[in-house]
């Protein structure tokens, strides 16, 4: 059987990431700070976090968004192009991601070209 | 050419003198202004007109609004034992999926117990029930609860009655409770942040001393 390089750290951070997202409407300290490990704990064994994890982690205070409890999401129109606005409850920061019809979006990781291999 | 000092040298006496001659009337009173004049080198700087450099905009929380906002500071009674109990069965799912605990043999057989202890010190403690059972401070013995926060020198756990308690790890030895199995951890190996210990080399012995 294959080993996956940092594999112990990938469960780890999935693991914070679950519990982030479970304080993120209860108790924002804890989240920011299970959402800061998440970003140490990759930052320390130079692992890439997977861009949907990513995006969900507020950029300023790393507490985890969802939408109504720990954040706000809203559709925006700007020049024409559409694009979802996410606004942290916690530190009132804004970010945008562009979601125009039609247009694929997606980055080459999540992309169904990009998977090389699965291994379990 | 230096300002303030009498012009008095030979040649720059023949200079101005010739200036005098030949310049217009009209611009005679300025001959000596213009001599004094400094002329910008490249490589001198003025000084007045140091240009300040625009502070970018940091995109991070910095201490200060850490602080205002409370992250440093979790009150004794901010967190309660029934929010943190899911976190206890996520834990025990993960840890369990770590350590492979189906294959695992009665203790001490086991041919990878070293890879098995290894595992222990790497994984993660947060949202773990745990014990105290030996401390050198006597009152934290028996403390029972979640753990919350692992940070390099303690744990903050909450117990059952709603109460956050921190316990120094250096002093006291734990016990972790995984569905029915008992896992005994001396919190004098532990004292590493939780972001660099799965990084960090463990040792596979250290003198106990307690």
């Amino acid at each position: 059987m294959k080993k996956v390089q940092g594999n112990d750290s990938f469960q780890r951070i999935n693991y914070l990431y679950q519990i982030s997202k479970h304080m993120a409407g209860i108790n924002p300290v804890l989240s920011a700070y299970y959402g800061n490990l998440i970003v140490n704990v990759a930052k320390k064994n130079v692992l890439k976090i997977h861009p949907d994890i990513k995006r969900q982690i507020c950029k300023k205070c790393r507490t985890m968004l969802v939408d109504k409890t720990s954040g706000k999401m809203k559709m925006r129109n700007r020049n024409k192009s559409k694009h979802i606005e996410w606004t942290c409850n916690t530190c009132g920061v804004k970010r945008n991601f562009p979601a125009n019809k039609g247009k694929d979006h997606r980055v080459w990781l999540e992309r169904p070209e990009a998977v090389e291999e699965v291994i379990n | 050419m230096s300002g303030l000092e009498k012009i008095t040298d030979n040649a720059s006496v023949s200079v101005i003198k010739f200036l005098q001659a030949n310049v217009p009337k009209s611009d005679l009173v300025n001959i000596e202004k213009e001599l004094k004049k400094d002329f910008l080198l490249a490589k001198k700087k003025s000084k007045g007109q140091k240009v300040k450099k625009k502070r970018k905009k940091s995109r991070i929380l910095t201490r200060k609004e850490k602080k205002a906002l409370g992250f440093y500071a979790i009150p004794r009674d901010s967190v309660k034992y029934s929010e943190v109990v899911p976190l206890n069965q996520i834990w025990s799912d993960y840890i369990s999926q770590m350590l492979e605990l189906e294959k695992l043999g009665p203790v001490g057989t086991n041919k990878n117990w070293e890879q098995f202890t290894q595992t222990i010190y790497k994984a993660d403690f947060h949202g773990s029930m745990m014990q105290v059972v030996r401390s050198k401070c006597p009152s934290y013995v028996g403390k029972k609860g979640i753990c919350i926060m692992d940070t390099k020198n303690t744990f903050k756990i909450v117990s059952i009655d709603n109460l956050v308690t921190t316990i120094p790890k250096k002093d006291s030895v734990f016990e972790l409770y995984v569905k029915d199995i008992k896992i005994c951890v001396f919190g004098k190996h532990l004292c590493v942040r939780p972001a660099e210990r799965s990084t960090k080399k463990v040792k596979s012995y250290l003198h106990p001393d307690l």
